[in-house]
């Protein structure tokens, strides 16, 4: 599926990643569409976490509310949205522990804490295949900047 | 008319032919200073566990019925709802099912999810359920609502 990501979704992406990393730590988010029109992105959600300079971890119990309220909404998470310090790339940990383990989910990384420009410049984004392994995707294959 | 309520003792209780089983069992546990737990059913000498939902008329008693204050029967098999990403489904459960097997099957319905062992059953509330343990032990109910998400989310 290729999903359409309103420009302004993206801006407040990156608004929210400078906010809470600061240019100092990592940070993550979740790009959300309605079950009935999953291709359309309609919300970004700014997890909660604890994080440092070289990685992440989400607080269990806002993963269970946030289970809850996407299922009182109808909507489901499909790409989860991190920053690294400096390049972009997949690490183990983002390998084994993603918030969604369906094949087709995406995870896309941000490279300098998401301090430069507010596009996919130098991104890196993996897709999970059916296996459960990630692969290397092209982000003008599975998103489109509206 | 009238019929008599047991609890150790009995007790006269009068009762319409329209009325509901539910509102009798009510008054019988008001006869009996018993708390409204929804925890007790009304059984007849023989045995029947009358439902709540029928009237006097429909259970077939008759005046000067004994029927009996007891622990409302369990059902052995019903039904949860699990979420997965913002999907609902139901998941058909046995009491005596250990969650480990109730977690298999909960996959199973969103499948097809590679990495199985990274998932786990959460109530709402949040707190995980004990694979060893049975569908009785950690209280389960009929309809409750329970979360197949990672046990950790994380990167780096």
């Amino acid at each position: 599926m290729r999903y359409k990501l309103p420009f302004d979704i993206l801006s407040q992406t990156f608004k929210h990643f400078r906010q809470c990393g600061d240019g100092q730590r990592e940070c993550q988010a979740l790009w959300i569409s309605a079950w009935q029109g999953p291709e359309i992105i309609t919300d970004v959600i700014h997890s909660t976490h604890t994080s440092h300079v070289g990685g992440y971890a989400v607080d269990t119990l806002w993963l269970s509310h946030l289970w809850c309220h996407l299922a009182d909404r109808e909507k489901g998470i499909r790409v989860q949205v991190h920053t690294h310090p400096q390049d972009a790339f997949h690490s183990p940990s983002d390998d084994a522990f993603p918030i969604v383990h369906s094949p087709g989910f995406l995870s896309l990384v941000i490279p300098n804490f998401a301090m430069g420009s507010v596009s996919f410049e130098g991104a890196y984004l993996a897709q999970i295949e059916q296996d459960g392994s990630w692969r290397e995707v092209r982000c003008e294959d599975h998103i489109e900047i509206t | 008319m009238e019929i008599v309520i047991y609890d150790g003792i009995g007790k006269p209780l009068a009762v319409a032919p329209h009325e509901r089983i539910e509102t009798v069992l009510k008054h019988a546990e008001e006869l009996f200073g018993a708390s409204m737990t929804n925890s007790l059913s009304l059984f007849t000498e023989s045995g029947r566990v009358l439902a709540d939902d029928q009237t006097i008329e429909h259970s077939g008693l008759s005046a000067n019925e004994k029927l009996f204050l007891r622990p409302r029967p369990e059902k052995a098999v019903f039904d949860v709802i699990i979420f997965y990403n913002g999907i609902k489904k139901p998941l058909k459960v046995h009491l005596h099912e250990i969650i480990k097997q109730v977690l298999q099957n909960a996959i199973v319905l969103f499948a097809p999810l590679p990495n199985p062992h990274l998932l786990s059953l959460f109530t709402e509330a949040g707190a995980e359920l004990p694979d060893n343990k049975t569908v009785k032990e950690v209280g389960l109910r009929p309809e409750e609502k329970l979360l197949l998400r990672p046990s950790a989310v994380r990167g780096g």
